[in-house]
C-alpha cells in the first residue's frame, strides 16, 4: 500500500542524475586535483546543475543544486555556504530560462553554463576581486577557471539529455 | 487548479526548509573548526577513495620516473651523496659543539635548551581543487588526538601548515602560503619580530608575505624566517622559509618581504602534526 505512494519513475531519474553527479565529483575532486592548466583547476559542478535545470525543469535544478552545493561547500574549505545558496538559484534560473527564452540545444546549454560558471567564479573570488590589491590576478584566475571548465561542462550535456529523454519516453 | 497550486507551494516550502536546515547545519558546525555530521561522513567515506587514487597516482609517477627520469635520478643521487658527506662532516663538528655546550651549561647550572614535540604522522590524501585557497587533506583526524590549530611540519622540521578543520579520520590543513594564514615570526640572525601572512598574488607563485616588521628592522634577501612561538599554536624555532625579495608597498611608505617556503609542496606526501610541544629556551 505504501509503495504506491512512491513515484518510481521519478526516483529512477533521480538515481540516474545522482550517479552522474557522483561521477562529476569523482572527476573534479580526485582526478582534476592532480591536473591543472597554467596553475588553475577547472570547477564544472555548476554545469551539472545547469543541465538538470535545463532538461528536467527548475524544481529539479533547484533540488540538485542544493545537493551539489552542500557537497561543494564540504569540499572547498574556504567556503561556508556559498554553493549551498548559489547552486540552487543557478539550477532554478536555468530551468526558467529554458522555459521562456532558450532551447535545449548544445549552444544554449554552453551559453548558460558559461554564465553560471562565471557567476560562481566571481562569487568564489568576490573578496579578492573587490576588496584586495589582487583584483587583476583574481580576475585572470576567474576567467581561466571558467575557460578550463567549459570542455568538462560539454561532457555532461549528453548523459543528462539521455536521462531526460528516457524520462519523457516513459511519460 | 487549487490542488495544483497547493502542491507547488508545498514543494517550494519543502525546498526552502531543506535549504535553511542545510545552511544552519553547515554554519553551526564550521564555526569552531569541527566538521559537521555531513562533512565528517562525506570525508570518512571519501578517505579510502582518496587513498586509492593517491596510491594509483604514486604508482604511475613511479613508472614514469623510472622510464623517463633515470638520468636525472642518477645525477640527483650523486648530488645527494655529496651533500650527505658534507652533512656528516657538519654533524661531527656539531657533536663537538653540543658536548661543549652541555659542559658549559652544567658549569653555569643552566637547564638544557630543548624542544619536546609529540608528533602524529599522516599522509596527504588530497590537495584542494580550489583556485582561491591553498589547503590539503591528511589521513588522520580527531581519533588520533589532533586538534584544530595544531601546526603541521615536514620530516625536516619545516613548517608547512596548520589544521583548520577536523573530522574523525581526516583533517584539512591550511598551508603557509594560504591567504588566511597569519604566523608570528622572527627574521634572520637578529630575531626581529614580524608577521608572515598570506597574499593572493604571492600565493599564485607559491610565496607568502612578510610584513609588520618591528620598527627599524632591515629586511635582507636571504634571511631565514622562523616561528616566534607567539600565539601558542606554533612552537618557536620552526623554519618557515627565506626572504626571496624585498618590495615596496603600494603606498611607498614601507617595505615587505616575499617569503619562499623551505618546504616543497609539490613533492610533499607525508607530514607530521605537532599535537603537543614544550619549548625550553
Amino acid at each position: 500500500m505504501y509503495f504506491s505512494l512512491i513515484n518510481f519513475e521519478k526516483l529512477r531519474i533521480a538515481v540516474k542524475y545522482a550517479i552522474v553527479l557522483l561521477v562529476c565529483f569523482f572527476l573534479q575532486n580526485q582526478v582534476l586535483s592532480h591536473v591543472s592548466f597554467f596553475g588553475v583547476h577547472p570547477m564544472f559542478i555548476p554545469a551539472f546543475v545547469v543541465a538538470v535545470g535545463m532538461f528536467s525543469g527548475s524544481v529539479w535544478g533547484g533540488v540538485f543544486g542544493i545537493v551539489s552545493g552542500i557537497f561543494c561547500d564540504i569540499g572547498f574549505a574556504e567556503n561556508l555556504v556559498l554553493f549551498t545558496i548559489s547552486l540552487p538559484i543557478v539550477g532554478f534560473v536555468s530551468g526558467l530560462l529554458v522555459d521562456w527564452f532558450f532551447n535545449r540545444r548544445m549552444f544554449s546549454y554552453m551559453f548558460i553554463c558559461a554564465a553560471a560558471l562565471l557567476v560562481c567564479a566571481f562569487l568564489q573570488g568576490f573578496d579578492f576581486l573587490f576588496f584586495s590589491d589582487s583584483s587583476l590576478t583574481a580576475l585572470k584566475i576567474a576567467l581561466l577557471q571558467v575557460m578550463f571548465s567549459l570542455p568538462f561542462a560539454a561532457l555532461i550535456y549528453l548523459p543528462c539529455k539521455k536521462i531526460s529523454a528516457a524520462s519523457r519516453g516513459m511519460q | 487548479m487549487k490542488k495544483l497550486m497547493t502542491r507547488k507551494w508545498a514543494i517550494w516550502l519543502g525546498i526552502a526548509i531543506v535549504l535553511i536546515v542545510a545552511i544552519v547545519a553547515i554554519t553551526a558546525s564550521s564555526l569552531n573548526g569541527r566538521a559537521g555530521v555531513v562533512s565528517d561522513a562525506t570525508g570518512s567515506v571519501a578517505s579510502p577513495v582518496r587513498s586509492a587514487v593517491n596510491a594509483a597516482v604514486d604508482w604511475l609517477e613511479g613508472v614514469y620516473g623510472y622510464i623517463y627520469k633515470y638520468d636525472q635520478l642518477l645525477a640527483e643521487n650523486t648530488e645527494l651523496r655529496r651533500q650527505l658527506t658534507e652533512a656528516q662532516e657538519e654533524l661531527s663538528s656539531a657533536t663537538q659543539a653540543e658536548e661543549e655546550n652541555a659542559r658549559l651549561r652544567e658549569l653555569l647550572n643552566l637547564s638544557e635548551k630543548h624542544s619536546d614535540f609529540e608528533y602524529e604522522s599522516a599522509k596527504i590524501t588530497e590537495w584542494t581543487i580550489s583556485n582561491w585557497a591553498s589547503t590539503f587533506t591528511i589521513s588522520k583526524g580527531e581519533a588520533s588526538g589532533i586538534e584544530v590549530g595544531d601546526c603541521v611540519i615536514t620530516e625536516s622540521g619545516e613548517l608547512c601548515g596548520q589544521v583548520i578543520e577536523l573530522g574523525t579520520s581526516w583533517a584539512t590543513v591550511r598551508t603557509i602560503i594560504d591567504v588566511d594564514i597569519s604566523i608570528g615570526v622572527l627574521v634572520g640572525e637578529g630575531g626581529s619580530a614580524a608577521l608572515c601572512i598570506g597574499d593572493y598574488n604571492l600565493m599564485q607563485s607559491g610565496c607568502a608575505k612578510l610584513t609588520y616588521a618591528t620598527f627599524g628592522t632591515q629586511l635582507v634577501e636571504g634571511s631565514t624566517i622562523y616561528t616566534s612561538g607567539s600565539g601558542e599554536n606554533f612552537p618557536a624555532g620552526l623554519i618557515i622559509g627565506t626572504i626571496a625579495e624585498v618590495r615596496t608597498e603600494a603606498g611607498g611608505q614601507s617595505t615587505y618581504g616575499v617569503i619562499t617556503p623551505t618546504c616543497e609542496f609539490s613533492s610533499l606526501s607525508q607530514v607530521f602534526v605537532v599535537k603537543e610541544f614544550i619549548v625550553v629556551e
